[in-house]
C-alpha cells in the first residue's frame, strides 16, 4: 500500500470543527488534507444544528443567568465542563462568533428594518436565513473557504485508523468509499473531527455514516475517553417516517415572536413549554424529564403518543420560518391545525476524547477538535472556537516544529489486513452488517434510552457481548465488490460502534448518581460532593478500565452539595 | 363557453399564419365566436421576461383588462402566451398592492383590471368543455389508425404550480383529443420535452439539434407525423427541421401538424382552409392518407 | 397497502457484463419512504444494493434516483405500491444506483464558488437589508440534488456549453449576493447562461422549491444584459426595442434585426419561408392605438425613475 500524500495534517470529519480547523490550519501555513466520511457540510450534525445562539444584545444580555459562561457551567456541563475552556468559549460565544459567521458570508436573518431577527427574549437566538437550517447554511459558506483557499480536501473517504511512532502521530489509514482503494498518508498531526452525533440506537438523530469512528480510534490508540455517559435525547423528532427520526421540531422560542412549541402527552396535556421554565436554556434536558414522567404515567411512549403543538402560532410565521415544518405538507400534516407525533432521538455525546488543554491527546500530535472532544458543550460555536483556541494556544506552531514521521510498516500491513478480511460474503448463514446494526441500535434502545438503570445496563452489556461473540464473527457482506461497497463500510463500522456502546453504558454504570442528561432510574439524585468528576474508560492490558478524574472547580461553585431527584430540576 | 377574446400572439401573425388561419377555420366549424383582441402587445416570451419583467406584466395587465372590458376570457393558440398571461394573471389576483400599483398606471390607458379573466389554450378549451364525445360526432374523416405523436411544448404544461392542467411527466390531454378523431397516440419519453424555440436566434445549434432528437425519437417509437399546439414549437420542428436534418445527420421528413390543423382535417375541412400548404415538410402524404 | 414491490436496477462494473432487475418485496409501513424501502431491503432482507444516503430528511442531496420514470429524491417521495427505481440519466454509474458525480464538480469548480466580498463588514450586525438579500435567501436552499440537472433537456442532449441549472443555481448564490465583489460577467458567459431553453423542467422538478429558471436563471442573464456582453445582449436590446416601438414582435423583422449583414447566410430559408407566406411583406406593423402603449411605456418607466 502507497503513501499517497506527506502533510502537516490530516483532519478527519468535514463539519464545522474539521472545516475551521482546516482553514485555520492553511491560514497559519500548515499543508491540509482533511478526510469526511460522507459529505462535507452535509453529514454528521451539520444539516441538523438549525438556530444559532450567541447572540449578546447591544445592552447586554438581560440577567445573568443568560451570560453564556454561567449557563455553560451550571446547565450545559452541570458543572464537568473545564472551566478555562469554557471561560474561553463562552467569551468568543458573546463577542466575536455570529460576526465571524457574517463575515464569511453567512446571512444573519433580518427583519424589514434591517435588524436582525430574533425572537422576543430573554435568551435570544438568530437564525440563518430560516429556522431549522442554518448549520447547513454555516457549512456552505465555511465549505466555499476551503475551496478558495484550495485546500485538499476528499469526501466518501473513511479514515479507519491513525499510525503512531513512539506516541506520536505519524499518518492515517483510509479507505476511499467509492472505490474501495486503501491508502495513507503520512503526516505530523491529526486534527480527530468526527463529531458527535452517532447512530447507535434505534432512533438517532445522527446521518447513516456517523457510528463514534473518532471515539474508537482514540480508544484503541490507548487515549482515555470520557463522559459518554452524559447522552444527549432529543425529545422533538418526529414519530415517522423512519428516515426522517433527525426531522426536529425546535421547542425554543420562534422568530419574531415569544411563542413557542407545546409539548401535549396522549390525553392531550401540555406537559412542558419553554416559556414555562424560563431558567431552561437550554430546553433539552428539561423536555427528557418531563416527557419520561409522562411515560411513566402511561400518557406517552418513547417512541410515540405525545405531541408536538404549534397551532396558536401565526401561519404565516410558521410558513416563513420553519424551514424543519416544509415536510409536513408532504405527509399531510398542517401544523397550524393538527399536532405532530414525536419520539426519542439518541442526539448529542457531550462526552468524547479526552484532552488536555491544548486539546491534545496523549498521543503527541492527535488532536480532538470539536464535538467528539469530551468537553462537554458541543455546539457550532465551540466547533468553529476549538481551533481559534488552538491557535491561540501554539497549536499550530508545535505542529510546524514537529518532525514527520514515518509510519510503522507492520501497522501498515495490519490495518489493511484486518480492514480486507472483513470483506468476504462466508459464511453464507451469516448476517449482513446491517443487520447486526440494526440489533446493537436495538439493545441501546431498550436499555440505553435516557432512563438507565442498573439492571437493564447489565442486560445491555449481555446482549452486546452475545452480538460480539455470536453474530460479529460469522458476519458476511451480499457482495465482495470494492465498488460502493457500503456493506463493507458497515462491517467495518461495528467494531467502532461496540466500543462506543461499552463505554457508554460502563460509565452510565459507574456513575452513581444522575447528572445533565445522565439519569439514572435508580440514582436519581445529583451529588456535587462526590461527583464533579470525569468518568474514564481507558484500554490498559487490552481490557477497558473505567475509573475518576477529578474536576477542579476554578471560577465558579456549585451552590447546593445534593439534589434529591432530578427529575425536580427546573432547568 | 363559445365567445372568447382571441388572442393570436406574434408568430401566427406571420411565421405561422396557418396556425390563425386553421384556428379560425376549426372555431367556425365548432361555433366558437373568436373575437380578435386588436390593440394588444407582446406577451413577453422570454426576453421581455428576462430584461423587462415589470414592463411585460403591465402589458400582459393591459391585454386582460381589454378582454374583461368586454366580459371575454382569452382564448390563445400559443404556449408562452398562454403561460405569460396566466402566471401573471395569478400574479396579479393575488397580491392586491401589485394590483393597485399595476392599475394607477393602466389608467393612463382609461383601464383596470379587477381580475375576473380566465386565460384557456385551445387544448383546455377542448379537453374540459369540449366533451370528446361531441368531437367524436363531428368527424367526417377518421385519421384511419394514423400513428400521430405529440409533442406538447414546455410552456403549455409547466411550470406546474401555476398551470395545474396536466401532468408533466405522463400528459394525457393531447391523448383523448387524437383517439377522438381516429389517430392513434404515439407515446415517447421526449413528447413533453423542449423544441429549443427559445434560443433559436441565438444558438441555432443548440434548438435545431434538441429538436432533432426529439423528432428521432419520436421516428423510432413509430410516429407517422406529430401534432402540437404551439405555433412556436412549429416553427422549430418544421420550419428548422432541415436544419435539423443537418445537425444530427440523419433524414426525419418528420410532417408536423398543428393542433387545429389535424382537428380540422378530421372533421372534412378543406386543405386550402387549413393554410397545410404553407409548411416545410410536406403534410401532402398523410393528407391523402386521411381523405381517402 | 400492505408490501411495497420494488424493482431495482442493479449493475457492478467490474463483475457484470450488463445491468439486470431484481425484484424485492417489504412490508409496507404507514407514511414510509422510497428510502426507508431501500434500507429495509438491507436491514430485513439482507440483500446490499448499493445506494448513498446521508441526511435522510431531503437536505444532503446524495440519495436521488429514478422513480418509475422521475427523478426524485428517494428520502422525500412517499414509497409507491410498485416502483421501478433506477440510477439517475446522464451519469456514469459506480454500481447499482451510486451514479458519479466528478463530471458536475468539473463544472463547479470551473467557477468561484465562493464569495469575495467588496469589503469586510465593519460591525456586526452589518448594513444589509432582507430585500438586498432576497435571492441568497431561496438559493442557500440548494442542496445540490441533481434532479433539475437530470430533467434539463440541454443536459439531455448531451450539450456541454451549457452547465446546467444547478451549476448556475450555485453562480448565482454568490453572483446575486449585493456584498459579492467580483466581476462575473465572464462566469456567466462560460457557463452557457444564455443557452437555457427556458422549459421549466428544472422548476417543475426541484424539490426545495427554489425556481432556478425565474429566480437564479434570468436574473443572471438580466445582470449580464446590464454589461452588454454575451450572445445574448443583442438579441435581447432590440427584442425590448421592438416591443415598445411596435408592441408587437414581428420574428423576420427581430432577426434581422439581430443578425445584421449575417442574415445573408440565411437567405435561402428567408426565402423559403417567404413563398409560404410567413414573412409579412410590411416588416413590422405597429399594433392599432400604439400610442396608447407607448404612452402607458414611458408613465411606467417614469414611475421606476
Amino acid at each position: 500500500m502507497e503513501i499517497k500524500k506527506k502533510v502537516d495534517v490530516i483532519v478527519v470529519g468535514g463539519g464545522i470543527a474539521g472545516v475551521s480547523a482546516a482553514i485555520r490550519a492553511h491560514n497559519n501555513g500548515l499543508k491540509v488534507f482533511l478526510a469526511c466520511k460522507g459529505l462535507v457540510g452535509k453529514s454528521g450534525a451539520s444539516p441538523f444544528a438549525g438556530i444559532l445562539g450567541g447572540y449578546r444584545p447591544p445592552g447586554g444580555y438581560a440577567s445573568p443567568q443568560y451570560d453564556w459562561f454561567n449557563m455553560l457551567v451550571r446547565q450545559k456541563t452541570h458543572w464537568l465542563g473545564d472551566q478555562d475552556y469554557m471561560k474561553s468559549l463562552a467569551e468568543y460565544t458573546s463577542s466575536q462568533y455570529l460576526q465571524d459567521l457574517e463575515d464569511i458570508g453567512v446571512y444573519i436573518r433580518r427583519k424589514t428594518n434591517g435588524s436582525l431577527l430574533t425572537n422576543i427574549g430573554p435568551s435570544l437566538i438568530t437564525i440563518a436565513p430560516k429556522w431549522g437550517l442554518s448549520s447547513m447554511v454555516v457549512m456552505e459558506y465555511l465549505k466555499s473557504e476551503m475551496i478558495k483557499r484550495r485546500i485538499d480536501f476528499t469526501e466518501e473517504t473513511y479514515v479507519t485508523s491513525v499510525l503512531t511512532r513512539d506516541g506520536q502521530v505519524a499518518g492515517a489509514i483510509l479507505l476511499n468509499i467509492l472505490t474501495g482503494e486503501i491508502y495513507s498518508v503520512q503526516a505530523k498531526a491529526v486534527f480527530m473531527a468526527t463529531g458527535l452525533a452517532n447512530r447507535l440506537c434505534k432512533r438517532s438523530t445522527g446521518t447513516r455514516e456517523q457510528t463514534a469512528n473518532g471515539i474508537a480510534m482514540a480508544y484503541r490508540l490507548g487515549i482515555p475517553v470520557q463522559g459518554l455517559e452524559m447522552q444527549w435525547f432529543h425529545t422533538n423528532d418526529i414519530a415517522r417516517p423512519k428516515c426522517w427520526q433527525r426531522l426536529h421540531m425546535f421547542p425554543n422560542q420562534i422568530p419574531g415572536t415569544a411563542e413557542v412549541g407545546w409539548l401535549r402527552n396522549s390525553d392531550g396535556e401540555v406537559f412542558f413549554t419553554q416559556n414555562q421554565f424560563p431558567n431552561c436554556i437550554p430546553p433539552y434536558f428539561m423536555q427528557c424529564r418531563q416527557l419520561i414522567k409522562e411515560v411513566y404515567k402511561g400518557k406517552a411512549r418513547k417512541d410515540g403518543g405525545y405531541y408536538q403543538d404549534y397551532r396558536h402560532v401565526e401561519p404565516d410565521v410558521l410558513e416563513e420560518h420553519a424551514y424543519q415544518l416544509y415536510p409536513l405538507k408532504k405527509l399531510g400534516i398542517n401544523p397550524t391545525k393538527q399536532l405532530i407525533e414525536l419520539g426519542m432521538s439518541w442526539h448529542m455525546t457531550f462526552g468524547g476524547i479526552r484532552t488536555n488543554n491544548k486539546l491534545e491527546t496523549e498521543i503527541k500530535g492527535l488532536y480532538a477538535i470539536g464535538g467528539v472532544s469530551g468537553t462537554y458543550c458541543p455546539g457550532i460555536n465551540a466547533a468553529i472556537h476549538d481551533s481559534i483556541y488552538i491557535e491561540r494556544l501554539g497549536v499550530f506552531e508545535d505542529i510546524k516544529t514537529s518532525n514527520l514521521l514515518n509510519p510503522v510498516r507492520a501497522d501498515i500491513d495490519k490495518e489493511e489486513r484486518q480492514l480486507l478480511k472483513l470483506l468476504r460474503t462466508e459464511p453464507r448463514q451469516g448476517l449482513l452488517p446491517e443487520r447486526i446494526k440494526v440489533k446493537i441500535r436495538q439493545i441501546m434502545w431498550d436499555y440505553m434510552s435516557y432512563n438507565k438503570n442498573e439492571t437493564g445496563m447489565v442486560k445491555a452489556l449481555e446482549e452486546l457481548n452475545e452480538v460480539k461473540n455470536r453474530f460479529v464473527p460469522q458476519m458476511r457482506l451480499d457482495s465482495n465488490t470494492r465498488l460502493y461497497n457500503w456493506d463493507w463500510v458497515d462491517a467495518i463500522d461495528i467494531e467502532d460502534m461496540l466500543i462506543a456502546c461499552e463505554i457508554s453504558i460502563e460509565q452510565s454504570r459507574f456513575r452513581k448518581e444522575s447528572r445533565g442528561p445522565h439519569y439514572r432510574e435508580d440514582y436519581p439524585f445529583v451529588d456535587n460532593e462526590n461527583w464533579i468528576v470525569n468518568v474514564v474508560a481507558k484500554k490498559i492490558n487490552g481490557d477497558m478500565k473505567v475509573y475518576k478524574e477529578p474536576i477542579t472547580l476554578k471560577y465558579a461553585f456549585p451552590e447546593e452539595p445534593m439534589k434529591e431527584d432530578i427529575l425536580s430540576c427546573l432547568w | 363557453m363559445s365567445r372568447f377574446a382571441y388572442y393570436p400572439g406574434c408568430s401566427p401573425k406571420s411565421s405561422t399564419t396557418e396556425s390563425d388561419q386553421s384556428m379560425r377555420a376549426l372555431a367556425k366549424e365548432l361555433s366558437m365566436e373568436l373575437i380578435e383582441l386588436e390593440s394588444v402587445a407582446c406577451c413577453g416570451s422570454r426576453e421581455l421576461r428576462i430584461s423587462n419583467p415589470r414592463l411585460s406584466l403591465i402589458l400582459n395587465a393591459r391585454t386582460l383588462a381589454l378582454a374583461e372590458k368586454d366580459n371575454l376570457d382569452i382564448l390563445t393558440i400559443c404556449n408562452t402566451c398562454q403561460l405569460n398571461l396566466q402566471e401573471d394573471n395569478l400574479k396579479l389576483r393575488g397580491d392586491n398592492g401589485l394590483l393597485k400599483e399595476v392599475n394607477e398606471i393602466l389608467s393612463k390607458n382609461n383601464l383596470s383590471y379587477r381580475g375576473t379573466v380566465k386565460v384557456f389554450h385551445l387544448v383546455w378549451v377542448l379537453n374540459h368543455y369540449w366533451a370528446v364525445e361531441a368531437l367524436k360526432k363531428k368527424v367526417k374523416h377518421s385519421l384511419g389508425g394514423l400513428k400521430v405523436a405529440p409533442f406538447y411544448g414546455c410552456h403549455l404544461l409547466r411550470p406546474y404550480q401555476v398551470l395545474k392542467m396536466d401532468d408533466p411527466y405522463h400528459p394525457v390531454s393531447l391523448k383523448k383529443i387524437f383517439e377522438a378523431v381516429g389517430g392513434e397516440y404515439v407515446d415517447f419519453k421526449a413528447s413533453s420535452k423542449c423544441c429549443g424555440f427559445h434560443v433559436l436566434m441565438t444558438n441555432e445549434t443548440l434548438a435545431t439539434r434538441m429538436s432533432g432528437i426529439f423528432i428521432k425519437e419520436a421516428m423510432s417509437q413509430g410516429a407517422e407525423c406529430m401534432v402540437t399546439p404551439c405555433p412556436l414549437c412549429h416553427v422549430a420542428l418544421d420550419a428548422y427541421q432541415g436544419e435539423a436534418e443537418k445537425e444530427i445527420g440523419e433524414k426525419l421528413n418528420m410532417p408536423i401538424f398543428h393542433l387545429q390543423q389535424l382537428i380540422g382535417l378530421a372533421l372534412g375541412l378543406s386543405e386550402k382552409d387549413l393554410g397545410l400548404s404553407k409548411h416545410f415538410v410536406s403534410t401532402k402524404g398523410i393528407i391523402s392518407r386521411i381523405i381517402s | 397497502m400492505e408490501t411495497v414491490k420494488a424493482k431495482i436496477f442493479r449493475f457492478d462494473p467490474g463483475v457484470d457484463e450488463r445491468p439486470r432487475y431484481e425484484n424485492y418485496e417489504v412490508p409496507y409501513e404507514k407514511d414510509m419512504r422510497i428510502l426507508d424501502v431501500l434500507i429495509a431491503i438491507g436491514e430485513d432482507l439482507g440483500k446490499g444494493i448499493a445506494h448513498r444516503w446521508y441526511c435522510g430528511v431531503k437536505r444532503c442531496g446524495a440519495c436521488s434516483a429514478m422513480v418509475n420514470g422521475k427523478p426524485v429524491v428517494v428520502c422525500w417521495e412517499p414509497a409507491e405500491e410498485r416502483m421501478v427505481i433506477e440510477p439517475l440519466p446522464n451519469f456514469p454509474i459506480i454500481r447499482d444506483l451510486v451514479i458519479d458525480r466528478t463530471g458536475y464538480d468539473k463544472v463547479v469548480s470551473s467557477f468561484r464558488k465562493f464569495l469575495v466580498r467588496k469589503e469586510k463588514p465593519t460591525k456586526f450586525p452589518e448594513d444589509i437589508t432582507h430585500e438586498e438579500m432576497i435571492h441568497v435567501y431561496n438559493l442557500v436552499q440548494c442542496t445540490e440534488c441533481l434532479l433539475c440537472v437530470s430533467v434539463c433537456p440541454d443536459v439531455d442532449i448531451g450539450y456541454k456549453e451549457f452547465a446546467g441549472p444547478m451549476a448556475l443555481t450555485q453562480l448565482a448564490k454568490h453572483a446575486l449576493d449585493p456584498r459579492d465583489g467580483l466581476d462575473r460577467t465572464e462566469e456567466m458567459i462560460g457557463l452557457g447562461v444564455h443557452n437555457c431553453v427556458s422549459c421549466y423542467a428544472c422548476v417543475d422538478i426541484c424539490p426545495s422549491e427554489i425556481n432556478p429558471l425565474e429566480k437564479a436563471i434570468y436574473p443572471l442573464r438580466s445582470k449580464l444584459l446590464k454589461t452588454k456582453k454575451g450572445p445574448e445582449a443583442k438579441h435581447l436590446a432590440s427584442f425590448e426595442e421592438m416591443v415598445k416601438k411596435e408592441g408587437m414582435i414581428t420574428p423576420a423583422k427581430l432577426f434581422l434585426k439581430d443578425k445584421g449583414i449575417a442574415a445573408l447566410l440565411k437567405l435561402p430559408f428567408a426565402l423559403k419561408m417567404g413563398i409560404r407566406g410567413k414573412i409579412p411583406t410590411k416588416l413590422g406593423a405597429e399594433v392599432p392605438q400604439i400610442e396608447e402603449i407607448r404612452d402607458l411605456i414611458n408613465y411606467s418607466e417614469r414611475e421606476n425613475v
